[in-house]
Order: structure tokens, then C-alpha cells, then sequence
């Protein structure tokens, strides 16, 4: 049987919750998710860092998975760590650069 | 063993020895680089350690996929063996700047190369990783010239220790570029010309000249 797709809006809003752990910025206004989806109860995340060296990589996928599994329907999240595209600034959503730049934090 | 598994062990070879010797660059910019000549090259030393360790980790991670580890990945407790003995061997700023000037270049030449072949897979797992490679080698290499036109019998023993790890980082090209598997495979055309492209960038250092200028 077909698995059929469902609306991921409310797993984006959720990782709205979670914080990049440098900066009070959450993971999707940084630009660091790219795909969710979300199959029989398994949501599959596909996100990238803004640096490969990026020291947080743990804590943040940590964050993510809880944050997930909170959802009722949720029963497992597999997340996919990739570099293509790579991150740059311009991934940064419009309300991200705008806390940067409050707490005096370049991004361009 | 299958034409492919040869070529897989080849890559495998191939991205050890890289995260080998980035694994022994981070380890050696703290040791050294916490002592650096002044606190803004410190802090990029400590900062550069973080990016070759987390390039490190990349690579790893990434052999542990082509041997078919399954799950979590092992914890990384030490390189495998296969890092140039000029890194291993890094004990003061001078040897730390040429270590890190000549691996990165070479390792640069390999990768750059590799990024232009229809590995679109492999292409995208190293793009970041070259991206942050550039600065560390940008940085390098302004280190390199303020070395190079420094006093006394700094700027000699620079050229030495550059010559000890350009030398070491070259054998290394070369036999790379001898892989046939790696060619089979197609991350390498026929002739990529690592010795002598890493030749080409060595001779921008303009090392010789600006010592005898001295």
C-alpha cells in the first residue's frame, strides 16, 4: 500500500520551539532544516549545520528528537545530516537575521 | 575482491588518510597553537582545531558508511595510522604553520578535483568541508608570507619545515594519483596532475625568493 504524505506544517512549527544552542534562534529560523516528512508514524528529518564542525551536533539533534516525539502520533524521527546545499547566511529566515542582528550579530 | 570493493577500499584509504591527518592538525593546533604568537592567532588556531576535528569526524563517519556500519558510529579515539609523520611530529608554530599549509593544499588539490568528476554523491557530502578548508588555507598561507619575512633565522626554518611537509604531502599526491581504482571509479580522470598542481600553488608561496630577499 502507498504511504501517503502527510501536512508537515505542524512539525515545522514545532522545531520553531527549538533553540540553535549559540543563539536564541530556532533551528528552522537559522535555515538548518530542508525536509520533513512525516510516514506512519515516522517523521524524517533532513537538516544540515552551519558549520561541519558545528560542536552542538548532538544536543541539537537531541532537541529535535524530543520535541518531535512530544507529537501524540509521533513514534520514532530519523534525521539525515546533509551538506548539500551547504549552509551560507541567505539560508537565515527574515525573523532569524532579524534577532541576529538585535543581538549585534552579523549576517551578511 | 570485486572491481568495486577495490575501488571502495581505495576511497576508504584515500578518506582515512585525509581524517588522519586532520584528526593529528586539530590535535596539534590546541597543543601548539594555545601558545601561538599572539592572542588573535591563538584564537584561530583553537577555532581551526574545531573545524580540521569536526572534518575529521565528517570523514570518519563517512568510512564507517562504506564499511557498512550500521547505527550509531563508534567513537573516534585515535587516528588509524595514517598521518604524515610532519603532523604528527607539529611541536612548535613553525611546523604547525607548514603542516597546515601543506596538508590542507594537497588535500585541497585532491578534493577540488574529485568536486569536478560525476560524483555527485561524494561531491555533496565534502562541498562544505572544502568551503571551510579554504579559510584554514587562506589563513595558512598569510601565516606563511608573516613567517617567511620575519627576523633572524625564523624565516629559514620555516622554509625547512615547508619543504619537510611539502615533501611528504607530495609523495602523498603521487601516490595517490597511481590508484587505478580510484580512476576506475572515476574520482580521478587519467592524468590529474596532483604533484604538479600542488608544485604550482607551493611556488605562489614564493618562499625562496622572499628568504633570499632577506
Amino acid at each position: 500500500m502507498q504511504k501517503q504524505a502527510v501536512d508537515t506544517k505542524k512539525y515545522w512549527e514545532a522545531l520553531k520551539e527549538v533553540m540553535d544552542p549559540e543563539f536564541p534562534i530556532s533551528v528552522v529560523d537559522m535555515g538548518l532544516i530542508y525536509d520533513i516528512q512525516m510516514n506512519d508514524g515516522e517523521v524524517h528529518v533532513t537538516m544540515t549545520y552551519t558549520a561541519v564542525s558545528c560542536a552542538c551536533m548532538d544536543w541539537i539533534e537531541s532537541d529535535i528528537k524530543n520535541r518531535l516525539l512530544a507529537e501524540e502520533e509521533v513514534k520514532e524521527v530519523h534525521i539525515n545530516v546533509v551538506w548539500d546545499p551547504p549552509w551560507t547566511v541567505d539560508r537565515l529566515s527574515p525573523e532569524g537575521r532579524e534577532k541576529l542582528k538585535y543581538w549585534g550579530v552579523s549576517a551578511k | 575482491m570485486s572491481v568495486m570493493e577495490q575501488g571502495t577500499h581505495s576511497l576508504i584509504e584515500l578518506l582515512e588518510t585525509i581524517a588522519d591527518n586532520k584528526y593529528v592538525l586539530g590535535d596539534r593546533l590546541v597543543e601548539v597553537g594555545v601558545s601561538g604568537p599572539n592572542l588573535e592567532a591563538t584564537l584561530s588556531a583553537i577555532a581551526m582545531a574545531q573545524g580540521e576535528l569536526g572534518h575529521a569526524r565528517l570523514l570518519y563517519n563517512w568510512c564507517f558508511d562504506l564499511k557498512g556500519v550500521k547505527g550509531k558510529k563508534p567513537d573516534i579515539q585515535a587516528q588509524t595510522g595514517k598521518a604524515f609523520q610532519t603532523a604528527v611530529n607539529v611541536q612548535n608554530w613553525i611546523s604547525l604553520i607548514a603542516s597546515l599549509y601543506a596538508i590542507n593544499a594537497a588535500i585541497d588539490i585532491v578534493f577540488q578535483t574529485v568536486l569536478k568528476t560525476s560524483h555527485s554523491k561524494v561531491a555533496s557530502r565534502i562541498q562544505k568541508l572544502v568551503r571551510e578548508q579554504h579559510d584554514h588555507i587562506i589563513y595558512a598561507e598569510n601565516w606563511a608570507k608573516q613567517l617567511l619575512l620575519d627576523q633572524g633565522a625564523v624565516p629559514y626554518r620555516f622554509q625547512e619545515a615547508l619543504r619537510e611537509a611539502a615533501e611528504e604531502a607530495k609523495a602523498w599526491l603521487a601516490k595517490v594519483e597511481k590508484s587505478e581504482e580510484l580512476k576506475k571509479e572515476g574520482y580521478f580522470p587519467e592524468t590529474p596532475s596532483f604533484p604538479e598542481k600542488f608544485e604550482k600553488r607551493l611556488q605562489q608561496l614564493n618562499a625562496e625568493q622572499l628568504v633570499q630577499a632577506k
